[in-house]
């Protein structure tokens, strides 16, 4: 692997700096910035970091002026509509309770998650997909549910995180090799998944569980929020905020009609007159979703 | 001109826009009234074509957050969005109504003189409104919305 090099032009004038060889996560970061850039507000690129070949200058020469007009185009219009788009905050909001922005973080820093829809930076949020959400729910289920120890199997989860939203995997589901090592098969094709000694037997059958409802989640493009069935974040509706299901009202509009995070029935009334074709269950689950309990 | 009310809007607001839109031949839809509850995000663009609609009307009580990014991609698809940020209050029927009624002058102007498509920011105290190219150096210099 070679040097790391990175380019920041603040106001003051271009500063590169040229980085020794990291880690492999380390990488995986920089790559993904460079295929994002930062522009700043004259169109020059503010900060970027790029992987460096044999010579800084002809890389940085080649790489620049070809990549600015791409990156141009793609900023007017980050995401596509019925994309899905959140904020780290709000996929924690979305796989609450466990879920943390500091665990996202470090999933995402140490390249166990795919590059962002945007790197955040000062004043600037980083911005995730609804791949990136599911991503985050499947380690978040094999890690907190299953048990998983992520330094034992991080490079199988690794792989089935790049191959689970893949065309050729729709019916990704794993099995023991004979010499203990895990096989991933989908209709004819079959592959052994590097590092998958460390996922045990045992847990197979949940593994294949869970890849399964990601697999399901992603193809419709929405999911049940865990322990709200009334709950869903889809991806073609508001972008995927937490949403009443089969409505575009999202639980934050509900949330504001309560008063003191409480919630009393004249709450759930006068909640219920202005949606009057909302289930009184939907209506509850989705104050209870946004941490509001019934008045005592 | 035609303003879409989402669905976060109590259908009763609509109908009572009728007749102060009517003044300047304007209407305001409500999106039950033309599509089914729970219309997939990326089917608005072709609903507000199809019914000649300028300017989708929506509502958000939280920070924009990542839906900065939702209202730019509506405006990339050449349809005004109008936001209803009511605050603190709780936001019902008489509230909505109030802050559109409000806001409707002003909305209007933005829709009748912008040459490309704006978010507007609908609050109690007025209305602000960005282009796309106005939001994407938002975004690049990290400000909010008001």
């Amino acid at each position: 692997m070679g040097p790391f090099l990175t380019l920041a032009w603040p106001q003051r004038g271009p500063r590169i700096v040229l980085i020794s060889e990291r880690q492999s996560a380390e990488r995986q970061k920089a790559d993904a910035c460079a295929h994002r850039g930062d522009l700043g507000k004259d169109g020059r690129i503010a900060r970027a970091a790029v992987a460096a070949p044999d010579s800084i200058s002809s890389h940085f020469l080649t790489w620049w002026p070809s990549t600015l007009g791409d990156m141009k185009e793609e900023q007017r219009r980050l995401i596509d509509l019925g994309a899905g788009v959140f904020t780290v905050s709000e996929v924690c909001r979305v796989l609450q309770p466990t879920m943390t922005p500091r665990k996202v973080h470090y999933w995402l820093d140490t390249g166990l998650l795919s590059a962002p829809v945007r790197w955040g930076s000062r004043g600037h949020p980083t911005l995730l997909s609804y791949r990136q959400l599911l991503e985050i729910r499947t380690v978040q289920n094999l890690r907190d549910e299953l048990e998983f120890s992520l330094p034992k199997v991080r490079g199988a989860l690794e792989w089935i995180l790049e191959h689970l939203f893949a065309e050729v995997w729709t019916d990704l589901h794993f099995a023991k090799g004979v010499d203990g090592s895990l096989v991933a098969q989908s209709g004819d094709e079959q592959m052994v998944v590097p590092g998958g000694q460390g996922v045990l037997e045992g847990t197979l059958p949940e593994l294949n569980d869970r890849v399964a409802e990601t697999r399901r989640a992603w193809e419709e493009q929405a999911f049940v929020v865990p322990d709200h069935e009334y709950i869903v974040s889809n991806a073609r509706v508001l972008a995927g905020a937490p949403t009443i299901r089969g409505t575009r009202i999202d639980t934050a509009v509900i949330a504001g009609f309560s008063e003191a995070d409480t919630y009393t029935q004249e709450t759930l009334q006068e909640i219920g007159s202005i949606y009057p074709w909302l289930e009184r269950e939907a209506i509850v689950d989705a104050l209870e979703f946004e941490g509001i309990s019934p008045a005592a | 001109m035609r303003y879409l009310l989402d669905e976060q809007l109590d259908q009763v607001v609509a109908a009572s826009m009728a007749p102060i839109a009517s003044k300047s031949d304007d209407e305001f839809l409500h999106i039950l009234a033309v599509a089914r509850p729970g219309t997939p995000d990326d089917e608005i663009p072709r609903l507000c074509r199809e019914r000649d609609v300028d300017c989708l009307a929506t509502a958000n009580v939280r920070d924009f957050g990542a839906r900065k990014f939702y209202y730019q991609a509506l405006l990339a698809e050449d349809l005004h969005v109008a936001v209803l940020r009511p605050g603190k209050v709780k936001f019902y029927e008489e509230e909505q109504l109030s802050l559109l009624s409000r806001s409707y002058r002003a909305i209007r102007s933005v829709v009748v003189s912008a040459e490309n498509p704006q978010l507007m920011a609908c609050t109690p105290s007025g209305v602000r409104s960005r282009s796309i190219d106005e939001l994407v150096e938002e975004f690049d210099r990290g400000q909010r919305l008001p």
